[in-house]
C-alpha cells in the first residue's frame, strides 16, 4: 500500500466563502452585483418573482481554482435555477460540501481584469497585483504572461498611494477614462485588506460597466488567524468555516491539527519536533507505514490541553499506535503525565501507546506514569526508539 | 566570545509580572541572567524576584541603563511592546510571544530598518550563551559552554538537538532561535554571518523547516562567504502540501519551500544535512 500524503483539512489562515468575502468588500465600498443566498430549495421558491433572470448561480465552496467553475451555472429560467440549486446543494466537490448557493444578477460586459492584494512574504510586505488577463489562475499567466501583469509593493507604514494604482493602469494600457476609477477599487481593495486582516484577498474576474463602474465578479479571501480576536465578523462564521467534528474539537483544545493519511497518531510539543518525528517514520519504515496525524499541542500546555489531544487521536479508528512525545521547555511534563492518565481513564484506549518525556518536570512525569501502571504504555527514551515500538506496535497491531 | 548576549547583558523583562514573565525571570536569574528590571505598566514601583517594576520601557531603560529586552507579554499586546522598546533604543529585543498578526509583523519589520534595534522573534526561544547568561525560555539544563553555534526556527527541536549534543559531549557557544513566523526580525544569514565573525565559534548547526525562503537564502549565503562548517536539519520531508503545520510560517507554498529544495539547496553551497536530529553527532565528528 502507498501512503499518499494529502489532507482534508482547512487552511490555518481562514478562507472565507465568497459570499462572505463579498459581505466584506461591499463594508469596504467595493460594488458587488446584487444575489441572495440559499441554503435549501424553499428559499429559491421565495425568489420567484425577485430574480432579473439570467442569473448566475454559483455553488459556495472552500476550493479554489478549476474546481470553482464546474459549480458555476447561468440560468435563463426559473426551473433552471431551482434544478441547478437542487443539484449543487447535493454535490461535493474535492471532497467538500457544498453548503449553499449565491444566485447573483448577471453582469454584462466587455472589460474583465484581475487585481488582488497579497502578502510577499520575502519582501515582508504586501503587494498590488493586477492583470488584463482574468479568469484563469494567475501563477499560470506569470508564468506564460509576464507581461500582462503588474504590481505595485505597498510599504504598511504609508499605506497605497494612488500613483501605485495609477502606475499599474498605465503599465497594463487600461483605458485612461478608467485610471481614476480602478484607483478607487484600489484604495477599496486595500482597505478591505487592512481593516479585516486579510492576508490576501483577490478579485478575478473585476468587470467594468458605464452605469455601475468595477464591479467584482468573484470574490476570494484569506485571513490571518492570529488576529481574528480583533475580527469579530470573521469570528461570527468560524463555526461554518471548519469542516468536521475533529477539527472543531481541535480548535477548542487549542491545538494545531493535520488529518493524515496513516495509521501513528503522533502528539507533540512544537511543530518542527512533530515534523520530525513523522520524517523519522518514512526513514524508518517502507511506506507502508506512516502517520495518522499531525497534532502539535505548542508550547505550555497544561493537563486539559493534552486530555483534549488524546481524546482525538484515540477516537480516530484509523490510528493503531500512538506516540506521545513532549520535551518541556514551558511545558511541564508532570502535568503532561496526570492528563495521559486522566485520558486512559476516561477513553481505555485498546491500541498501544508510546510515551517519551523530557524536560522540564520529566522525572516526576515519568513516576506519575508508572505508578498508574496502564495496560499498553510503553515509555521511550530518543527519538528513535519512539519511532521504532510505533511501527512494531502498527505492525502487531495490522497482523 | 559569543554572539548577541554574554556576560556584560544587562536584561529588563516586558510582561514580567505574568505568569510566564515571572516564571522564566526567576529562571533566567537562577542561571546567572542579569536582570536590572521589568515592565508592566501601572505596576510601576513593585518588585519581582527582587527586580524592581517599571511602568515604561523608557522609564527602566533610564533607571538601569540595560541592553536588552524580552517580552512575555500576551499576542494581542506584543506588537505595542515590539513597538516601545524600538522607540526606547533597546539596542537588542527578543520577542517570545507566538500569535502576532501578520500585518502587525509587517509594520515592525518597516520600523526597525530606520531604528538602532535588533529583534530576534517573534514566537521564538530566546537565545543561550552559556554559561554567562540565557534570555528566553530554552531549558539551562542541557547545555555547556563549547564551540558549536545552533541556529533554529523552533523551539522543541532546538531542545531535541541540544540534548543529544549535550548527551555527546558536545558544547555551544551560543544557541539562537529566530522564531517561526512568516516574518521575523533577524533572519537565518544574518546569525550565520555573526557565527562566523566569532572567534569562539567553530562549526554551527542550523535547523529549518519547511516553508518560506529563509534556509534557500541561508544556502547562498553560506555558498558564498561561510568559512565554517555548517551542519543542517531540515524538517518536515514528509509533510503535506498547502497546510499549515504548527508554526505560522510552516507551509509549502511554492517550489523553493519544501524540505527537499532546502536539503538540496544547502548540500550545493556546501553544508551537511543530517537525515534526523541523532544523525548530526555523527556530521560535527
Amino acid at each position: 500500500m502507498k501512503v499518499v500524503y494529502s489532507c482534508t483539512h482547512k487552511e490555518n489562515i481562514v478562507k472565507l466563502y465568497e459570499y462572505q468575502a463579498k459581505i466584506l468588500f461591499q463594508k469596504s465600498g467595493i460594488i458587488i452585483p446584487s444575489g441572495h443566498l440559499v441554503t435549501d430549495l424553499s428559499q429559491v421558491q421565495l425568489l420567484a418573482q425577485e430574480l432579473d433572470l439570467p442569473v448566475m448561480v454559483k455553488g459556495q465552496v472552500l476550493a479554489g481554482g478549476r474546481a470553482k467553475h464546474d459549480i458555476i451555472t447561468t440560468a435563463h429560467t426559473f426551473e433552471q435555477v431551482q434544478h441547478d440549486v437542487a443539484s449543487l446543494l447535493n454535490a461535493s466537490i474535492d471532497g467538500l460540501p457544498i453548503p449553499s448557493v449565491l444566485i447573483e444578477n448577471r453582469i454584462e460586459s466587455n472589460i474583465h481584469y484581475y487585481v488582488s492584494v497579497v502578502n510577499d512574504r520575502s519582501a515582508r510586505k504586501p503587494v498590488l497585483v493586477a492583470s488584463v488577463q482574468s479568469g484563469g489562475d494567475i501563477e499560470e499567466v506569470a508564468k506564460q504572461h509576464p507581461q500582462h501583469i503588474a504590481k505595485q509593493y505597498i510599504d504598511p507604514l504609508t499605506g497605497l498611494h494612488s500613483y501605485q494604482s495609477l502606475q499599474i493602469a498605465d503599465d497594463l494600457n487600461f483605458p485612461k477614462h478608467l485610471w481614476r476609477k480602478f484607483d478607487e477599487l484600489a484604495q477599496a481593495l486595500y482597505r478591505c485588506y487592512l481593516h479585516y486582516d486579510a492576508t490576501l484577498i483577490e478579485i478575478n474576474p473585476v468587470a467594468y460597466t458605464h452605469e455601475q463602474g468595477f464591479i467584482a465578479l468573484d470574490a476570494k479571501m484569506k485571513v490571518d488567524d492570529n488576529a481574528l480576536y480583533r475580527q469579530p465578523d470573521i469570528l461570527a462564521w468560524q463555526d461554518t468555516l471548519v469542516m468536521n467534528e475533529t477539527e472543531r474539537l481541535a480548535m477548542h483544545a487549542g491545538v494545531s491539527y493535520v488529518k493524515l493519511h496513516g495509521q501513528i497518531g503522533c502528539v507533540v510539543n512544537g511543530a518542527a519536533l512533530a515534523m520530525t518525528i513523522m520524517d523519522m517514520t518514512r526513514l524508518s519504515s517502507d511506506d507502508s507505514i506512516a502517520h495518522a496525524c499531525f497534532l502539535d499541542i505548542g508550547g505550555g500546555a497544561d493537563s486539559e490541553r493534552i486530555v483534549n489531544a488524546l481524546k482525538i487521536v484515540f477516537s480516530d479508528d484509523t490510528v493503531k499506535a500512538v506516540i506521545c512525545s513532549i520535551f518541556g521547555g514551558m511545558t511541564r511534563c508532570d502535568e503532561i503525565a496526570s492528563g495521559i492518565v486522566r485520558a486512559y481513564q476516561l477513553l481505555n484506549p485498546q491500541i498501544k501507546t508510546i510515551v517519551r518525556l523530557q524536560g522540564t518536570n520529566a522525572l516526576s512525569g515519568w513516576e506519575i506514569i508508572q505508578s498508574a501502571n496502564l495496560p499498553n504504555l510503553q515509555m521511550a527514551i530518543s527519538l528513535s526508539d519512539a519511532v521504532n515500538l510505533a511501527i512494531d506496535a502498527v505492525k502487531e497491531n495490522i497482523t | 566570545m559569543s554572539i548577541f548576549i554574554n556576560e556584560s547583558t544587562r536584561l529588563i523583562v516586558q510582561g514580567i509580572t505574568g505568569k510566564q514573565g515571572t516564571f522564566h525571570t526567576q529562571e533566567m536569574l537562577k542561571y546567572g541572567t542579569m536582570i536590572v528590571g521589568g515592565v508592566t505598566p501601572r505596576r510601576g514601583g513593585d518588585w519581582v524576584h527582587r527586580t524592581p517594576v517599571f511602568d515604561s520601557v523608557k522609564a527602566a531603560m533610564h533607571a538601569t541603563d540595560a541592553n536588552t529586552s524580552v517580552i512575555f507579554v500576551p499576542p494581542r499586546f506584543a506588537a505595542d511592546a515590539i513597538f516601545e522598546a524600538i522607540d526606547a533604543q533597546v539596542p537588542l529585543i527578543v520577542c517570545i510571544t507566538e500569535g502576532i498578526p501578520v500585518y502587525d509583523m509587517m509594520r515592525i519589520y518597516a520600523y526597525l530598518q530606520h531604528s538602532k534595534s535588533r529583534l530576534i522573534g517573534p514566537n521564538c526561544p530566546g537565545i543561550i550563551t552559556p554559561p554567562q547568561a540565557k534570555v528566553g525560555i530554552i531549558p539551562a539544563e542541557i547545555v555547556r559552554p563549547g564551540n558549536i553555534g545552533i541556529v533554529s526556527k523552533s523551539g522543541a527541536l532546538t531542545y531535541e538537538v541540544m540534548q543529544i549534543l549535550f548527551q555527546a559531549n558536545f558544547g555551544i557557544s551560543t544557541c539562537v532561535g529566530i522564531g517561526g513566523d512568516p516574518i521575523l526580525g533577524t533572519s537565518m544569514e544574518e546569525v550565520l554571518e555573526m557565527f562566523d565573525n566569532d572567534p569562539q565559534t567553530e562549526k554551527v548547526v542550523l535547523l529549518g523547516e519547511i516553508g518560506g525562503r529563509a534556509e534557500i537564502r541561508a544556502a547562498e549565503y553560506i555558498r558564498r562567504y561561510m568559512t565554517k562548517p555548517v551542519i543542517s536539519f531540515i524538517a518536515g520531508k514528509s509533510a503535506p502540501t498547502g497546510v499549515r503545520m504548527g508554526h505560522a510560517g510552516a507551509i509549502i507554498e511554492g517550489g523553493e519551500s519544501t524540505a527537499i529544495a532546502k536539503i538540496q539547496a544547502l548540500q550545493n553551497a556546501g553544508a551537511r544535512v543530517a537525515e534526523h536530529p541523532e544523525h548530526i553527532v555523527a556530521l560535527l565528528t
